[in-house]
Parts: structure tokens; sequence; C-alpha cells
């Protein structure tokens, strides 16, 4: 690289402004606002402005000083209604937020790079990275395709499978299959098994599958979060490890390996954010970095560089993988392209700040931009400018009104 | 009510004329210098039409013999019928600039229309009717000389207000500290060393650079109040200067850290009026520059070479003459592309390009000395040099269905289209040019002319020149020297040229369209 950091160059430079953009429609939302709120305060104020920019339930945007504050979305319902909402537009290459009011005595806001910290649907899954390419605004982390390949546990899987990647035996079920259909492929899959919605993280919808009675009725259950499920076969006893890469298309590195130890045999919503209390001291053990044999955590990180590569993810992603301990064998479970927290504190061992992974983040992106915007994407002629329409009969069509 | 209705409809009648009038000024930069030499070229074409206009007229001198309430109907009846022909010629016109209805030319023309309602109404109000009759077809070529009039009274304004922009300017760009700034200037050039650094640049930093040809004060303050943004890191300034003292304010505005003289020609030499004053000020950018800046400089241009740098900063060189730093050797040309080295340091790397002609590697050799001067190694420059896009409209080749097509209509300067001929000579035959000669160079343009000539009948089998006048000493020297004359064709305009073009294409052959100017010059 010709210069690591512009930001490292010294002197007085003009603060950028990032605005991050968090909440969406997801079940999620909540966990978007606590990871966005811990970042925003992560930033290096001296060379960041941050504006949040929040999405409610009801696909409305706002954007306020006090939404960077916890103590905001105690009651944030009430809040809202002081506020106005709030559009994006683009002139002249410049990106601002506006007020959706006409003739409003807030003044539009500018902005730079746009911090995506959505979670599950609706965000993660690659809408909110196509939303500002529409735009053609610079967005930080993985791209389009990455998000919408990643958050889909289906295609994930089969993706992963072609590139020989070892992921957990699985068959993928769509909400219209007959039910001899579902019965074919668990019989073949074989029980227990897990099934999960395609498109959802957070554990959310898991179902764990002990049997053929009992499978269609938890497989109809399954099809109330999404309408494809991917079905696991459930590994007895394993051990889970996550690790987080920073990098884009050139080049990327690995974060620290953590290993988590549960008291059960999978995690639920509530056991990962809703009982506060029981986490961290009875439900789940982490270690960071995890006490492993240099093998094993080679063969990790040459596992989770080869996911980042292949998805051509950018910014930083977390992998979450797991293994077999009767067989010893590594799988890849899931890989989180906005994760919680952006995976801060899997590079702490690595002697990184939060401060610093967002301003790799940030730089990443902007390095990524320069380069895209050379691509040829349209061409300034006009070919419309001297074309008509013509009818069957070969007469101009008039299409003035 | 008489008088409203009398206002309205001289106003509508007068409409397309003020419109040509402010084509013509904004077309000439609103400097009244420019115009005034622009209105004495064209008034010998003016004549005729102004007899047609007044023959035009006549029937509204009969007017006088009515009554007073029957003769202003039919007058306000008669001025509405020319107005809608009027309305239906502008209609059909093609501008190869139109008007820009820029903040200016608005205030500009508010201002004409105050001065219209005020001679208008004094006319009416002080003359009998048959002189007022009888002035109409003035008020319909008055426009050309009312701009001279709102000229003068709007400079001072117009002043004020492009200074309020040029401070606001000034202040965004020192504002952001680690922003490096880059001039270039040079009577050629400039656009395309632009925008190939640009290309070169923008993978490495946040680049902006001035669109279109955007060069003067106006237009790079323009760029820098609507483009600059926090985040950018180069700033690359093309400056152009048509009079002396205009690259001092220009660095002023944009205080430089690279300044690039890449090329000194005869180019404005009709305001200038002599080289020395258009060497002076191109090498003041270099002379402006801060002592610990660079100023990138072609050697190869003799005028540069000559020339004795007074200030003390680093200089660095570059072309096919001997002692520069980064000295151009091996150039090969094929149609499809370019190929030549750079030696720096004693060590020569390569490059290639799909860019046409002799000036785009000046041109590439500026813009790999300025990426590298700015620390991107020559082996990233090499890559980059074979990915650079044709810059438009400048000896851009364009596949057609049946033959290939040279567009070098922006280039205005005589090298360029020597070497533009150069490319086209060895395309297959039929070899095509269109061109409308060259403008701005003063006593040199008969010169310069025959040179030109003298080139295309090296390298051409057919000749379209566009404006008789325009080409005279084209045609003149291209008759003397026995040019088939069936294969010459002269046109009034453009587009008529590209029909004679196509009528004359046969597959394979090539066409080249060389200096396309605005319509008002085509004469």
């Amino acid at each position: 690289m010709i210069k690591h950091h512009s930001i490292t160059m010294g002197g007085t430079r003009m603060k950028i402004k990032v605005l991050v953009v968090f909440g969406g429609v997801s079940v999620e939302h909540e966990i978007s606002i606590l990871s966005a709120i811990y970042t925003m305060h992560s930033f290096d104020l001296e060379r960041y402005e941050i504006i949040p920019l929040y999405l409610t339930k009801n696909h409305e945007m706002y954007s306020d000083e006090a939404l960077k504050h916890m103590y905001t979305y105690r009651n944030i319902e009430d809040y809202l209604t002081k506020l106005e909402p709030v559009q994006i537009s683009v002139k002249n290459h410049r990106y601002y937020i506006t007020p959706v009011k006409r003739f409003s005595f807030k003044k539009e806001k500018e902005f730079d790079f746009v911090f995506p910290i959505m979670h599950g649907t609706n965000g993660e899954d690659g809408s909110i990275q196509g939303y500002f390419k529409i735009l053609g605004i610079p967005c930080c982390m993985s791209p389009i395709n990455a998000a919408v390949m990643c958050q889909n546990k289906g295609i994930m899987k089969d993706y992963m499978n072609y590139y020989q990647i070892p992921v957990v035996p699985y068959t993928i079920l769509y909400e219209a299959d007959q039910e001899e259909v579902i019965y074919h492929k668990l019989n073949t899959l074989g029980y227990p098994c897990m099934i999960k919605p395609c498109n959802l993280g957070s554990s959310i919808g898991i179902i764990k599958i002990n049997n053929k009675e009992e499978a269609y009725i938890k497989c109809k259950e399954a099809f109330q979060y999404d309408t494809s499920c991917i079905v696991e076969s459930f590994l007895e006893s394993i051990e889970e490890y996550n690790i987080a890469v920073l990098g884009d298309e050139e080049s990327c590195e690995v974060s620290s390996i953590e290993k988590i130890e549960k008291e059960h045999a999978f995690f639920s919503y509530e056991d990962k954010y809703g009982k506060k209390e029981k986490q961290g001291n009875t439900l789940i053990q982490r270690t960071i970095p995890a006490l492993l044999e240099k093998d094993l955590q080679e063969e990790i990180e040459q596992y989770a560089k080869k996911c980042f590569q292949i998805f051509q993810c950018r910014g930083v992603i977390r992998i979450d993988l797991m293994m077999d301990l009767k067989t010893k064998q590594i799988y890849i479970n899931e890989i989180n392209t906005i994760p919680g927290s952006l995976s801060y504190y899997l590079w702490e061992t690595k002697e990184q700040t939060f401060s610093k992974l967002l301003d790799k983040i940030i730089w990443i992106e902007r390095n990524h931009y320069r380069k895209e915007s050379r691509k040829i994407v349209s061409y300034s002629d006009n070919i419309l400018k001297n074309w008509d329409l013509y009818d069957k009969s070969g007469k101009k069509i008039n299409t003035k009104l | 009510m008489k008088l409203l209705l009398i206002n309205s409809v001289l106003l509508l009648y007068s409409f397309f004329s003020t419109k040509h009038a402010m084509i013509a000024y904004q077309q000439n930069r609103y400097q009244m210098e420019r115009y005034f030499y622009w209105m004495k070229q064209t008034i010998r074409k003016w004549w005729k039409q102004q007899i047609y206009m007044i023959l035009g007229c006549i029937p509204i001198y009969f007017l006088g013999i009515l009554n007073d309430t029957v003769a202003y109907l039919f007058y306000i009846l008669l001025l509405s019928i020319i107005s809608y022909i009027l309305y239906k010629i502008e209609r059909k016109t093609n501008y190869i600039k139109p008007l820009v209805y820029t903040a200016r030319i608005k205030r500009l023309y508010q201002f004409i229309v105050l001065l219209y309602i005020c001679i208008y109404s004094m006319c009416y109000m002080f003359l009998p009717l048959k002189y007022f009759f009888f002035l109409t077809p003035f008020f319909y070529i008055m426009p050309w000389f009312m701009i001279i009039i709102a000229g003068f009274i709007m400079n001072p304004f117009e002043h004020k207000i492009r200074m309020h922009y040029v401070q606001e300017a000034h202040h965004i760009v020192r504002r952001n500290k680690e922003l490096k700034c880059i001039g270039i200037t040079g009577s050629y050039g400039k656009t395309s060393i632009k925008q190939i650094a640009k290309y070169f640049l923008e993978e490495h930093y946040d680049t902006l650079a001035t669109p279109h040809s955007y060069n003067n004060l106006m237009g790079i303050t323009l760029t820098i109040r609507k483009y600059l943004k926090n985040i950018h890191e180069v700033f690359l300034c093309e400056m152009g200067s048509d009079h002396s003292g205009e690259l001092q304010v220009l660095s002023t505005l944009v205080p430089l850290d690279y300044a690039i003289v890449c090329a000194i020609g005869p180019q404005h030499l009709q305001t200038f009026k002599t080289m020395d004053a258009i060497i002076k000020e191109k090498m003041s950018l270099v002379e402006n520059l801060n002592e610990n800046k660079t100023a990138i400089l072609n050697i190869d241009n003799d005028e540069i070479y000559e020339y004795k740098i007074k200030n003390p900063c680093k200089v660095i060189t570059y072309g096919e003459r001997s002692g520069a730093e980064y000295q151009i050797v091996h150039i090969t040309y094929t149609r499809y592309g370019t190929s030549f080295g750079i030696v720096y340091k004693e060590k020569e790397y390569l490059f290639h390009t799909k860019l046409l002609g002799k000036h785009n590697v000046s041109n590439l050799a500026c813009a790999i000395v300025l990426a590298h001067t700015m620390h991107i190694p020559f082996v990233k420059l090499q890559y980059s040099c074979t990915m650079v896009p044709y810059v438009k409209h400048r000896l851009e080749m364009i596949q057609k269905e049946t033959y290939t097509l040279l567009d070098d209509s922006y280039n205005s300067n005589p090298i360029g289209a020597a070497n533009a001929l150069e490319v086209l000579k060895q395309m297959q035959s039929p070899r095509i040019l269109m061109t409308p000669g060259f403008i701005d160079l003063g006593e040199m343009t008969q010169e310069k002319h025959f040179a030109y000539a003298r080139q295309m009948m090296e390298a051409c089998d057919e000749i379209i020149l566009i404006g008789q006048i325009q080409c005279v000493d084209i045609i003149q020297y291209l008759k003397q020297h026995h040019f088939p004359i069936v294969n010459l064709h002269i046109v009034e305009s453009t587009k008529e040229a590209f029909f004679v073009m196509e009528a004359c294409m046969k597959p394979g052959g090539c066409a080249l369209i060389e200096n396309d100017l605005p319509d008002i010059f085509n004469h």
C-alpha cells in the first residue's frame, strides 16, 4: 500500500463526517442500537464527526444528537414525536440528510461515509448497502453480494460446499415443500437435527427436532419465521469458536480466536440477550484468546480467511465455527457481515483498540470507493438524444402531452 | 394599457435577438474586448441580415397612414406574427454550445429588460407614431449594443458578487490544510493531463479535478464551492489564461504545491499581443510558487526550456530532450496504441497505452512524473497507463459500424492537430478530415493555417472545411498546391460536414474531427 493512512499524516485535518445507520425493521433492532451506541462513542472524535441515523421499526429515519445516548431509547416513542423524520439526498456528489418536511427550520447535514450497524433482516442482508449503492454513497462493511449470501444460510452453505469448506451436513426445506418431501429430506439427513430459518440470526427460531414424529410440527413452527429453513445434523458434543477477519479484496488479517463454552447444547435469543444477569456467569463462558494447539489455530485462521475471500467481504466480519469433539472436525457455522459490536473484543488482545479498528474500516471503504469510482458503470453519451418511438405501421409516436 | 401592450409585444419581439446577443457575450467569456472583436468580425455578415429585417418590416411603415388605434392594433398583430416566426426559427436552430442560463446571465437579462422597458416607453411617449414604427427593425438589432451598455453598468456589481464567491472558495481551500493542490497550465494539453493524472492519482488519493475544461477564476471557484469535500486529499486544478496576470490570481486562489507547465504556444496571441507575454504569463505559475514547492516542466517545449526560472523552488523536468530528469525514450506507434520508455535515475521503465498521438505521450509522461513525485511507484503507474481511458473528444478512437472515427473535436492547437493528422495517416483509406481551422492565433493565423494545409495534403484523401471565411487561408493553400478540387468540400455547419463525410466514407475508412468550434465562430 502506498500510504497506510491519510489520517495519520498529521496536521489539522478536517473531520470526516460519518453517518452511523442503525435500528431497522429486524428482530435484532435493539441489539443494533446497543452496538451502534457503543460504536459511536468509540470513534476518535478528533478525526470524525458522528451523525446518527436511526431507522425505526416503522421504516422512518431520524437523526438527532440525543440518539447517540442510551437514555433516549428508554422512552424512544415519546422522544421521536418531538423530532422530524429525515431523508437522504445527493447533490453534486455531496451527500446530505435533509428533513422530510418542506420549509423545515432544521438544516440539512452533510456526510462523507455511511457506517451501517444493523443486524439481521432489512439491513445486514445487503438491503442497507443496496440503498446507499443506488445513491452512490460510500457505505462501509461488506458489499451487497457478500451480505446477501452470508445472510441466507442455505446459499452460504451451498457456496462453501462448492469451495470445499467444511459445513455440518445439511438440507434445505421450503415452506411450499409437501409433507412427504420434508420427511424424505429429514430421513436422509437423520435425527436428531436442528432446524433454523435461513435468513435470521441471533439464534432466533432455532428448533431441535428429536425424531420423525415431531418433525413436521417443528418444521411448521420454524416456517413461521421464514419461507426457507436449513436443517443440520445435531452434533452431541461440540466446542464453539469465533474469529473475526478484517480487510478487503486485496488482503485481510484475522483476530484472536474466541472459545465459547455453554451450559446448553444450543443458545436461544433469550439466553443471548434477554437475562443479562445470567450472561457471563453461568450460561456462557468466553475465553479470548482461546488456548488452542497451533495446528487447530492455523486451520481455523485459514478457513476464516478463505471464507472472507470467497464471499468477497469487506470491513470486518465474524465467523462462527464449531468442532465436533468426537471427530475433531471443524465446521463453519455462520458468517456475520455486520457482527455485534463489530467484534471489537476479538481484536483487543492483538493490541488493536476499537477506535483503531473503526479507523481501518473507514480507510478500507475509502480505498475501495476510490477504486470503484474508476470502473466503467455507465456511458456518458445519451443514446436517446436522437431517438424516436414508432408504432407498428412505422408512424412516429408523439409522446409529448 | 396601450403602453403595457406595446412593451410586452416588443419584449417578445426582441427576446430572440437578445438571446443571440447573450450567447455571443457568454461565448466571449463576458469580456468586452473579446466581444468587440467578435462584433467587428461579424458585422459584415450582419448587414445583409439587417437589410432583410428592415425590408421585412416595411409593412409596419405603412401603418403610419392609418389612424392611431387601428395602427396600434395592426402594429401589435404584425409584431406578434414576426415574433411567432422568430420562435419557429429558434426552435429549429441547433446550437453546438447553447446559452447556459447561469445566475449571471439571468441578472443580465433582467437588467436588459428594464432598459428595454425604459427605451420603449420613452420612444412611445415622446416620438411621433411614424418614427416609432420606423424604429422597430432597429429594436431588433438593439440587443447586441444593449449588451455593451448593460455589461458596462453591471460589471462592477458582477465583480463584487464574483469576488465574494472567490473569497469563499479561497477560504474553503485554505481550511483543508492537508489538501495537495496541483496547478496545470500551458497553451494546450492541460485538460488531457488533468484527466490522465486524475486517473493515476484517484486510486491512491481522494482526488478532485476541475470538471470539463473549467479553467478560469469562476470555473475553479465553482468547482471548489460545489465539489470540494473534507475528505479530498488532492485537488487537480486546470489553470487557463488568456490575458496577463490571470494565473497569478488563480494561484492566489488555490495555493499550489505542484505547478505544471506543459506547453507554451501561440494560443491567445491575439489578446497577449506577443509571445514573450505568453511565456511570462505561463511561467508566472512557477515563479509564484513557494520555495518548498515543486514545479514540473516539459522541456521539449523550446519556450519552457529556454526560460530562466528565478524562483528557487524544486524543479522537475520531463521530455525527450536529453537532460530531462524523466526522459521519454523509444516511442513507437501503432494504429492500436503507443509504447514508450521513461528513463529515471538511469533506469528505464516501459509503458504502453491505447492513447494515440505523440502529444499524448508527452501528456502521459507529465501525469506519470506528477504521480511518481507523489509517491506512486512506477509499477503501479505502468499498469494504470495500460488502462487509462481515452480523454473525451481528444483523439478518441470510436469504432463505428463500417469505419473508424477519430474524435479530436476539443483540440484547438496546431501541434495537437498535426499529431492527429499523423495518426490519421496510419489509417486505411479513405482518410477524411473535418475541420473549421483554428481561431485566436492572431497574426500567426495565416502561417499556421498554411502549415496545417500542407500537413493535410500529406495525410488526407478528402478534406471537409467548415466555414468559408474562417478557412480562407487553408482553401487558398490547397488550391495553389493543386489539391484535387473534387476532394475538397466547403460547408457552412458541422451538421452539413457530417452529411458530406458520411457520403464520402467507404467501409474500413477513417474520419478525423478536428476542432469543433462553437457556432458563433463558424463563418
